[in-house]
């Protein structure tokens, strides 16, 4: 019966520590086609940080900001299993707003390379990206 | 007979699965083999241009127990192409599997092409130099396997056991020691970059006296260290820190200062477990009435210990 029960409040615990676990990260979805080394880095842009022609996509992403505790800490997310995927940078098309409160509850964007020619260029001058 | 089969089975299964990828090809034709930097890798939307000739198949599996990144399954498929003097690699199937580790399944048709095609660099049509990491980009394949092997795991624990050697003079009732044994055990964590590492260390020692006097030790504290490969599973590395120590015997607890400076070395059993064994030296300034040491005028005590201990190291 004592091992039943403490099976039980096993579950309980990992059940609990499971969905703050879960309300600590937020829900982040990165699509990306095709085949890419992950990257040891990945940066994070505005649209209007970096000129669409110094990219170039190779897939997309979401971000559900109800569930993170902030933006960039939602972007980190996104940044982690963009570079896992093989991206060098994200790039933020678009903030989707709650009308009913004017709160930011998605964001979605692009996952792109960065070609040769900017790279270093962009390590060196645009790397603050969002901080 | 059949027990032979029982036997094999599970062995070539295991054998197998100790591997993180398998690869198969089928070449129908090959040529001599050329720079792996420079096979251009075509994503699945890229259209295969009529002036490259196909040359063969290639096949890049995770295995079922190990999953393996992307990285290592594409620079297997390349280093494939390559090999067979193909010079170009065009993706056919990838699948891509996020639980509960990233894998990779791919497919890949390998092809030649004859000098006067000059692909236009775009994201589905790259060298495969140009998709490595930008700080990798001029590393071979093989030099890149060493980087790769060679790059630490971000973060240590480290927990180990062993003889503690106290040097200082101390004196309980009826006897005066200048040197005693004892135990010593400790457990470390810290966070590696390339060539520093800093983290905390907990050391905790024994030692026991006649007349069942005894005294506890304990050393907590900050640590800053150096730490690198000698060889292939051979990392060093060497610390110093300064932190708290406490000190505990019959007569009463006792505080000071300590600093720590220690070596290591370490053998890696694979990349995440390693077995260390660690030379280290704590001098603290222990102050206090408490006790049966050798105060100085201050209300000071000098303790100088010195520890072997050995144990394992977990990288993650």
């Amino acid at each position: 019966m004592s091992r039943i029960l403490y099976l039980l409040m096993s579950f309980i615990v990992a059940g609990i520590v499971a969905s703050c676990g879960r309300a600590a990260y937020p829900l982040v979805s990165v699509d990306v086609a095709g085949l890419y080394p992950e990257k040891n880095v990945a940066y994070k842009f505005l649209d209007n940080q970096i000129d669409s022609t110094d990219y170039w996509v190779i897939g997309t992403f979401e971000a559900d900001l109800e569930a993170a505790r902030s933006f960039n800490m939602a972007l980190d997310a996104v940044c982690y299993k963009a570079r896992k995927r093989g991206a060098d940078c994200i790039v933020v098309r678009e903030k989707v707003v709650d009308p009913a409160n004017g709160k930011l509850v998605a964001v979605r964007g692009v996952v792109a390379l960065l070609p040769d020619s900017i790279h270093e260029v962009v390590r060196r001058n645009i790397q603050m990206g969002l901080e | 007979m059949k027990n032979i089969h029982l036997i094999i089975f599970p062995f070539v299964f295991l054998l197998l699965s100790c591997a993180e990828y398998r690869v198969s090809t089928r070449f129908v034709r090959s040529f001599d083999s050329v720079d792996s930097d420079s096979v251009i890798v075509l994503q699945q939307e890229a259209v295969m241009p009529s002036s490259v000739d196909t040359i063969g198949t290639v096949t890049v599996k995770s295995t079922l127990l190990k999953s393996a990144e992307a990285r290592t399954i594409l620079s297997a498929a390349v280093a494939a192409t390559a090999e067979a003097g193909g010079n170009v690699l065009k993706l056919t199937k990838v699948d891509y599997r996020d639980h509960p580790e990233v894998s990779y399944h791919v497919m890949a048709v390998a092809a030649r092409s004859s000098g006067e095609w000059q692909p236009e660099q775009s994201a589905i049509c790259m060298p495969y130099a140009s998709l490595l990491p930008y700080e990798e980009r001029n590393l071979s394949v093989s030099e890149l396997a060493e980087y790769l092997r060679k790059r630490p795991l971000r973060n240590t624990v480290s927990l180990t056991v062993g003889f503690d050697g106290l040097c200082s003079d101390v004196t309980y009732p009826g006897n005066m020691y200048g040197f005693r044994g004892g135990l010593n055990w400790r457990a470390e964590y810290y966070h590696c970059l390339d060539l520093f590492a800093f983290g905390f260390v907990y050391d905790g020692a024994y030692s026991s006296f006649a007349n069942d006097y005894y005294q506890q030790f304990a050393y907590f504290g900050p640590q800053m260290m150096l730490h690198g490969h000698i060889a292939q599973r051979w990392r060093l590395r060497f610390g110093a820190g300064l932190g708290y120590c406490m000190l505990q015997d019959n007569e009463g607890l006792n505080h000071g200062i300590g600093a720590e400076l220690c070596g290591g070395i370490e053998y890696l059993v694979s990349r995440r477990v390693g077995l260390g064994v660690n030379v280290h030296n704590i001098t603290g300034s222990i102050s206090g009435e408490k006790g049966y040491f050798l105060f100085d005028n201050d209300g000071r005590w000098l303790l100088h210990r010195f520890a072997v201990t050995a144990g394992l190291n977990i990288h993650f």
